[in-house]
């Protein structure tokens, strides 16, 4: 219905128009379209124009503002935030808990015909069997066997077997996924600082506006390891000049994260950075009405022309 | 040895990196680089001052909560929130869906001063504002995203949550449906 090439034509001409070229000089490109795409090109200078005068924004700002500092200051403040350490805590219990599974289903599995709610279908699939591991002490069927299991491991079963049970059926991809990224934290960090960088790390000179920060950032590593590798006590005190180790950046990485213009060819990226929105991705089903609604209208107003 | 050349990446990541690890004046930052922004989009789809403060309230009360508890965006800051304060504005779709019905009287209604004489410069703040919300959602969302807050399709295209090449049909509708709006309002775009 909506002329594809059209669309891309326009897209293309706004782009150049953003970076400055006179709309004359753009639309000269398009000679079938040009008439129409200078009128586009004007009119989407029009929705800048219905912002708010100034006042207004200032009258809203003084309220928010205080709101924000508010719910700022009362915010929690977090010990070095560092989620790499809450990942390894829950990998931990999540293997802690797998060793107290193995072991209960070594004990049943051996020879016991389970307790009296045990039927054929459980000693057919072990991992029945781990389902029942939470609820075991209230269930008064469970007698005598139960109590042997849980003396025998003791260490593993109190913390994690909360957060075991909704994992059973997926639990193996999860190590995979979160080993790399433990990898750099590894580095040994001695009482007597020895600047030691992994193999591949390389070089690098500090530049005029770097903070460690910010070359933290485009390494990918975090500014924990990256100070610590290089025997960097005070992070405020790097210099232009100074070299430091770092990871190896991977070359084609660059500005594939922070490139947002000029993705004009790039169709199928829809669904690439969902993990960036995860938390809102359960509000965004809930709006699938909203764009039937547009669908449709979209209709009527081609019909419009 | 070698000197190497970093990749790029923008002030908001390093902001928002500092702002994960619970640096409060980064977490202020944002707040001062976006707020204004956020409101005026929202102010913009929602069109009552009350609402659109409280939407944007919303929308950083929902960043500090998320930031400081190691969730919310690890990149892409801008896209998410607007999208968050997209999400609030569909929100509150239920309560008050459409416009109040004097601006819809005052809408149909075609200025009549001068109709050969008038151009786009001569539309006032308030028309414009006017004609937009005559739009569909979706159409708002685009021409206001894109055209307004000056974002890039790739972040309009997250936002929305559609491909790139929806998007590009969708801008394409939007500013025809609001050229022809205008036309109707008796204005010569060219």
């Amino acid at each position: 219905m909506i002329n594809r090439p059209l669309g891309d034509a326009f897209e293309e001409a706004y782009e150049r128009k953003q970076q400055g070229e006179p709309i004359d000089a753009i639309i000269a490109d398009y000679p079938a379209v040009a008439d129409e795409l200078r009128t586009l090109l004007k009119v989407t200078e029009l929705p800048s124009r219905a912002q708010p005068p100034h006042s207004e924004i200032a009258d809203v700002r003084t309220r928010l503002d205080s709101t924000f500092q508010q719910q700022l200051e009362a915010a929690p403040v977090r010990q070095s935030g560092n989620s790499t350490g809450r990942r390894l805590t829950g990998l931990l219990g999540l293997a802690a808990a797998l060793v107290g599974l193995l072991a209960l289903m070594a004990v049943f599995g051996g020879e016991v015909v389970l307790p009296p709610t045990a039927t054929a279908t459980q000693t057919a699939s072990p991992t029945a069997t781990i389902t029942v591991s939470p609820t075991q002490t209230p269930s008064p069927t469970v007698t005598a066997t139960m109590t042997v299991t849980m003396t025998d491991i003791p260490a593993t079963t109190p913390a994690p077997t909360a957060t075991v049970t909704p994992l059973p059926a997926s639990d193996t991809p999860v190590p995979a996924t979160s080993a790399p990224s433990l990898a750099p934290t590894s580095v040994p960090a001695g009482d007597e600082c020895q600047i030691n960088p992994p193999d591949d790390w390389v070089m690098y000179v500090v530049q005029t506006g770097d903070t460690l920060s910010s070359i933290a950032v485009r390494t990918g590593i975090d500014d924990d390891s990256l100070a610590r590798v290089n025997c960097i006590e005070n992070a405020a005190l790097i210099r232009q000049g100074q070299s430091l180790f770092v990871p190896r950046p991977p070359a084609s990485d660059t500005g594939d994260d922070t490139d947002n213009s000029g993705q004009t060819s790039d169709d199928s990226t829809g669904d690439n950075d969902e993990e960036d929105y995860d938390d809102y991705d359960d509000y965004e089903d809930n709006y699938d009405d909203y764009d039937d609604y547009d669908d449709n209208y979209d209709d009527y107003d081609d019909y419009d022309d | 040895m070698i000197v190497m050349t970093l990749p790029d990446v923008t002030d908001d990541d390093i902001l928002l990196k500092q702002a994960r690890r619970g640096n409060k004046r980064a977490i202020s930052d944002i707040y001062e680089r976006y707020v204004e922004a956020i409101y005026q989009f929202v102010r913009l789809r929602v069109g009552h001052i009350q609402q659109a403060e409280d939407i944007t309230s919303a929308v950083f009360t929902a960043f500090i909560e998320q930031i400081t508890t190691g969730r919310g965006p690890s990149s892409h800051l801008r896209g998410w929130l607007f999208q968050v304060a997209r999400n609030h504005i569909y929100d509150s779709y239920g309560e008050k869906r459409g416009l109040p019905l004097e601006t819809i009287e005052q809408m149909s209604a075609p200025h009549t001063t001068n109709p050969e004489h008038r151009t786009l410069q001569s539309i006032s703040r308030e028309q414009v504002q006017q004609l937009i919300q005559q739009l569909t959602p979706d159409q708002q969302d685009v021409l206001l995203l894109r055209f307004d807050q000056q974002l890039s399709l790739k972040e309009v295209s997250d936002i929305l949550g559609k491909n790139t090449n929806t998007v590009k049909s969708l801008q394409l509708r939007a500013v025809r449906a609001l050229q022809r709006a205008i036309a109707r309002q008796g204005v010569d775009v060219r």
